[in-house]
């Protein structure tokens, strides 16, 4: 019972869908590739270039605070950067994970439990990116408010709507890959049949 | 599994060679060899239908019921 199954002919309409997902997860493996490597380019530069200002409001302080604190030192730049840096990391694993789905997808590998694996980890990586930022916001503020004087030194908590976004639509993810995982099983009953 | 699948019997009375009835009903020969050996889950009612129609027969001659000793024996078989 367990022979596989040679996959029978099809007629040129019932492909049809699967070529275009095929075409258009061939752009989302690129459009990943593009992520990987731009978005820690873009952020290393951001972190050199910014005003002390835009880098402050990163770290979640509050308008008003900003114009008192003192301008930032070069290991300030640093450290804030790398712990900014933690939640982008989590989402770049993310995004590899995506890739390789997107991949699996172009191969016309639509319903098999690599796929829906990548998929869920997608979505968890993403998960943790959103609570990795919440976190790195807060060491951040510290980070960057550390050479003010005594008492004017701050810890900054804040969530903001993208953070929610974010979960939200890593969970959104995760479950259209459990929604997945029951195609893939339909499908595996589906091959047994002649 | 009690079911027995004679389709590889009815090719011979038939004297039909299985490419010849694989491109008839559309599947390939690998799965009506695997359909032959009853190494499927399943058959589609339109697979028995094109298989039925090419060799002239009815679904009662390629499937047989064989209970096991152990079906026959347990309570409701009989």
């Amino acid at each position: 019972m367990s022979s596989p199954l040679v996959s029978s002919s099809r007629s040129p309409a019932a492909f049809r869908p699967a070529l275009r997902v095929r075409r258009i997860s061939h752009w989302m493996v690129w459009a990943c590739r593009a992520l990987l490597v731009s978005l820690p380019v873009a952020f290393a530069a951001y972190w050199v270039v910014a005003s002390d200002a835009q880098l402050l409001a990163l770290s979640q302080l509050p308008a008003q605070v900003i114009p008192s604190v003192a301008s930032l030192a070069p290991w300030q730049r640093l450290v804030g950067g790398v712990v900014m840096a933690v939640p982008l990391g989590l989402l770049l694993v993310g995004v590899w994970h995506a890739q390789r789905c997107f991949a699996r997808f172009a191969q016309g590998q639509v319903f098999t439990a690599e796929a829906t694996a990548r998929l869920r980890r997608f979505a968890g990586w993403v998960a943790a990116a959103a609570l990795g930022a919440l976190l790195a916001g807060v060491v951040a503020s510290v980070v960057l408010t550390w050479n003010n004087p005594p008492g004017q030194r701050h810890l900054a908590i804040g969530i903001g709507s993208d953070h929610v976004f974010t979960l939200f639509f890593a969970g959104l993810v995760w479950l259209m890959a459990a929604v997945i995982g029951e195609g893939q099983a339909l499908a595996e009953e589906n091959q047994g049949f002649v | 599994m009690p079911i027995v699948v004679q389709l590889d019997v009815m090719l011979a009375r038939r004297k039909v060679k299985s490419r010849e009835l694989a491109e008839h009903v559309g599947i390939t020969e690998a799965n009506l060899s695997l359909l032959k050996q009853g190494k499927v889950k399943g058959v589609r009612f339109e697979t028995l239908s094109s298989i039925c129609d090419y060799l002239q027969c009815q679904p009662g001659d390629l499937l047989v019921y064989e209970p096991s000793e152990r079906e026959e024996a347990a309570p409701g078989a009989g």
